[in-house]
């Protein structure tokens, strides 16, 4: 795993309100069931933006984007400058 | 849009039906369904029912024309067939086969009304999370539900209930369970004496539900997902469109008053301050009904997770804030002319008092406060800061897209330059 995505995972558990660690996350998890609900989601793209100093597009805000820590990371990893995969 | 109902509605016969009825609906609390019964008489259960399943597959037009009607009548029962319309769509779009043609039948054959159970004790009425948690074993789903306030709850034949999918599970995977009434044991606690909105016969009961696995509605993007583009915008939208026809009754007895020649009974005498009131009356309704408007045609233009985008989820809050602030605030201003005789008082004929007590909930309903903190928030990812996106004159993408493809095509068309 690399640093960055480390780094994305710790920032998403600081809003999923059911887990307490990252290895609980599994990339394909449904964060619903997590405790990522829309009004957390709004905090969690603040706190990215942030954290790796992008502006989450308004397109990408969309429910399908946010059901998985994959969905949200393929979003963030877009907008890094050295382009991470995961 | 038009307020005057269509699609085959007998719009004189329901709303002189409403009329012998409201007043007793209002005292009484309705414990018998009248209101609802006159619904079942006009066929208006199925009137949102899709063709396919034998209803009168009305649109969302002509769903919020309705409601506008209703609500100049009676707007407890308005807001009543809204959720049940709401229920309707959730079954339609979302229940997979054989559920769907099977829990839309009795609301075709029998003018079922499908109730919804939402609200549980301590978090109100939250709709995207749920406390008690259901059972499912060998394909059989146990629950038992406390509902303090179920709309309709004596007389639906079926509830929507959101329950937690597991005891373990965070409170916000919530699944939805559709309750046949033979197999919910319910059981109604008390009606709840409100101020107003009586025609809603709300009551708090609990139910023991035991249904096949079936009777999960799970769609891909879960309960979430069904809110977000299905049950909040045609909620707040009908509900939006009743308060408006109920400010508009209002009007209309303030203007009738005030046409009245002196000697012909009581009346509002047209001085400087009443026909400020009444400016501004017409002027709140006409926001109203403008947001009303405007929030059908980005309804219809947008689709699936264009639904999910900030901007949608800001303007349809907005609908609802803006119709409730302004039904109401139309209402507390033509009370003030039509004072303690006209207004401030029941009677026969006298219907401002209870559309006053009435429109009085709407920003309590799904909480004004919570949908504009949830506003400030989702306001931050719209960079844009533009509500009518897909529909809109004033900065909406697609029409931009239009208006350069129109550019392109005059500078081709022949004869230019």
């Amino acid at each position: 795993m690399t640093d960055r995505r480390e780094e994305f995972l710790r920032v998403l558990l600081g809003h999923l309100g059911a887990v307490e660690d990252v290895a609980q996350i599994a990339p394909d998890a449904n964060l619903r069931t997590l405790g990522l609900n829309s009004m957390r989601a709004v905090d969690l793209v603040m706190d990215l933006e942030d954290a790796f100093d992008f502006t989450f597009p308004d397109s990408a805000f969309t429910d399908e984007v946010f059901a998985t820590a994959d969905g949200i990371w393929a979003v963030v990893a877009a907008h890094l400058p050295d382009r991470v995969e995961s | 849009m038009s307020v005057r109902a269509g699609g085959g509605v007998d719009t004189a016969a329901l709303t002189a039906r409403l009329a012998e009825i409201a007043e007793v609906v209002d005292t009484t609390g309705d414990p018998e369904g009248l209101g609802i019964g006159v619904l079942r008489e006009h066929g208006l259960m199925s009137y949102t029912v899709p063709a396919d399943c034998g209803g009168a597959g009305a649109g969302p037009a002509a769903f919020l024309n309705v409601a506008a009607e209703l609500g100049g009548q009676c707007l407890g029962l308005a807001v009543l067939w809204v959720m049940h319309c709401q229920q309707v769509a959730v079954l339609s779009e979302y229940a997979p086969e054989p559920l769907r043609t099977a829990a839309l039948r009795p609301v075709v054959d029998e003018q079922a009304l499908i109730g919804s159970i939402t609200t549980e004790a301590g978090k109100g009425g939250h709709m995207l999370t749920a406390a008690a948690a259901l059972d499912e074993r060998d394909g059989v789903v146990r629950f038992h539900r406390d509902a303090p306030v179920v709309s309709g709850g004596g007389q639906a034949g079926a509830f929507l209930v959101t329950m937690r999918r597991s005891e373990d599970g965070a409170a916000d995977d919530v699944v939805l369970v559709h309750c046949p009434r033979e197999l919910s044991d319910p059981k109604v606690v008390a009606p709840l004496r409100m101020l107003g909105m009586r025609g809603t016969c709300n009551v708090s009961m609990t139910v023991d539900v035991e249904v096949p696995r079936d009777h999960l509605i799970e769609p891909p993007g879960g309960f979430a997902r069904v809110a977000m583009r299905t049950m909040a915008p045609l909620g707040h939208l009908g509900w939006a469109a009743a308060w408006t026809g109920a400010a508009r009754a209002a009007l209309r007895y303030v203007v009738a008053h005030a046409r009245r020649p002196a000697g012909g009974g009581p009346s509002i005498r047209r001085d400087d301050d009443v026909l400020d009131r009444i400016a501004r009356a017409r002027q709140d309704l006409d926001v109203a009904e403008a947001m009303v408007a405007a929030g059908l045609r980005e309804y219809e233009l947008r689709d699936g997770a264009e639904r999910d985008r900030p901007a949608f989820q800001i303007m349809i809050n907005n609908v609802k804030v803006t119709a409730s602030e302004r039904s109401f605030a139309a209402v507390d201003g033509l009370l003030e002319i039509a004072g303690l005789g006209l207004g401030y008082q029941q009677g026969d004929g006298l219907v401002l008092e209870r559309i006053f007590r009435d429109l009085r909930s709407a920003s309590l309903m799904y909480g004004n406060r919570r949908l504009l903190r949830a506003n400030g928030k989702l306001g931050l990812l719209d960079t844009a800061a533009c509500s009518f996106a897909a529909s809109g004159p004033l900065g909406g993408e697609p029409d931009r897209e239009r208006d350069r493809e129109r550019d392109r095509d005059a500078d081709q068309a022949p004869g230019r330059g």
